[in-house]
């Protein structure tokens, strides 16, 4: 290599980021001219310097403040994972599907009937009116009602 | 991936990440929120993280766009010269910058004053050769890393580190009045 190398060409020489054959080049090159080891030996003190410079730690505050939030984000999707599962749905499914067949299968014993005659109502005034003579004595519920009518004929 | 992971990933490269940010922005409370804005964002995009490429090339791909993008906005509301000088109190000597081996006990206070002089030598380049000399020379990435982290080809990494080495070189020199080429 009779010319100089570019300037990037000897960066990346002292960065052995060259391929074999360009390093060999820059290499020879540089043991016969003085000004690239000249240029060559003062960006290798920029590069020096900069690499013995302090290095800075991240502050314990801010630490756990990232720390805080990776942990937040942690719960939160816990949860979330936790309820997109399919072994938490799908006995949360059957359990609520058994719950409404249940509901719809016992639905028409549930609550009051509107269509049920108060018969414990009805049951009370009949002993009240026949004590006072009022209606046929006797048991209403278990004999036929044409007994009923025959006998209060005949009583006629 | 798992929070976990991510914890243990955070834990691992946080002070790394924290260093360059540090670097980049030239002071702790502007390093401070573009490392927890890098967390954050990468946080919340977990899903997008490539699992076959490296985590630190990611978060650092993400702290860099941050800072190019407040640099930008900065840059919007003020006039910025970059090639204002450095003051002689900023940068010292070049010869007093160079690491030597003498066991001075004031070794530690001037490695400390040496640092501030670093950064602010490192203030007066571009948001490109800056982090570009940083990620080579400090945190030491190939140029392959570096040219992924700045979404550019491997020879625009290659210009850019030796432009940022140059320009930091003759910052220095120009404090002891040295011509440089």
């Amino acid at each position: 290599m009779n010319q100089h190398p570019d300037g990037p060409i000897l960066s990346a020489y002292l960065d052995e980021e060259l391929d074999a054959s360009e390093t060999t080049r820059v290499r020879q090159h540089e043991a016969l001219c003085s000004r690239c080891r000249e240029e060559l030996t003062s960006l290798r003190g920029v590069k020096d310097l900069l690499a013995a410079a302090q290095r800075r730690t991240m502050p314990e505050g801010l630490a756990a403040r990232l720390e805080s939030m990776i942990h937040r984000r942690s719960v939160w999707e816990i949860v979330l994972a936790r309820l997109s599962m399919p072994r938490v749905w799908v006995p949360v499914g059957t359990l609520a599907a058994a719950a409404a067949a249940l509901l719809f299968w016992l639905g028409p014993s549930f609550g009051p009937d509107p269509d049920a005659i108060p018969l414990e109502t009805l049951l009370a005034a009949h002993a009240r009116y026949e004590a006072e003579s009022l209606v046929p004595s006797g048991d209403l519920l278990h004999v036929p009602f044409s007994a009923h009518v025959a006998k209060t004929d005949e009583e006629d | 991936m798992e929070d976990a992971d991510f914890q243990e990933l955070f834990r691992r490269h946080g002070d790394r990440l924290y260093n360059f940010a540090f670097r980049l922005s030239g002071n702790d409370q502007d390093a401070a929120d573009l490392v927890q804005e890098a967390f954050t964002r990468a946080f919340k995009n977990l899903d997008r993280y490539d699992r076959a490429r490296p985590f630190e090339t990611w978060m650092f791909r993400i702290l860099y766009n941050i800072h190019l993008d407040e640099v930008r906005r900065y840059e919007k509301k003020h006039v910025v010269s970059l090639d204002a000088p450095v003051t002689a109190e900023e940068t010292g000597q070049w010869a007093d910058l160079l690491a030597g081996g003498d066991p001075d006990p004031m070794e530690e206070s001037l490695r400390r004053e040496n640092d501030v002089r670093v950064q602010k030598a490192l203030n007066t380049l571009s948001a490109d050769y800056r982090a570009a000399v940083m990620m080579c020379d400090v945190e030491e990435m190939s140029y392959e890393e570096i040219a992924r982290v700045m979404d550019c080809p491997v020879g625009t990494v290659r210009s850019r580190i030796h432009q940022g080495r140059t320009l930091l070189r003759d910052a220095f020199k120009e404090k002891e009045g040295v011509r440089t080429k």
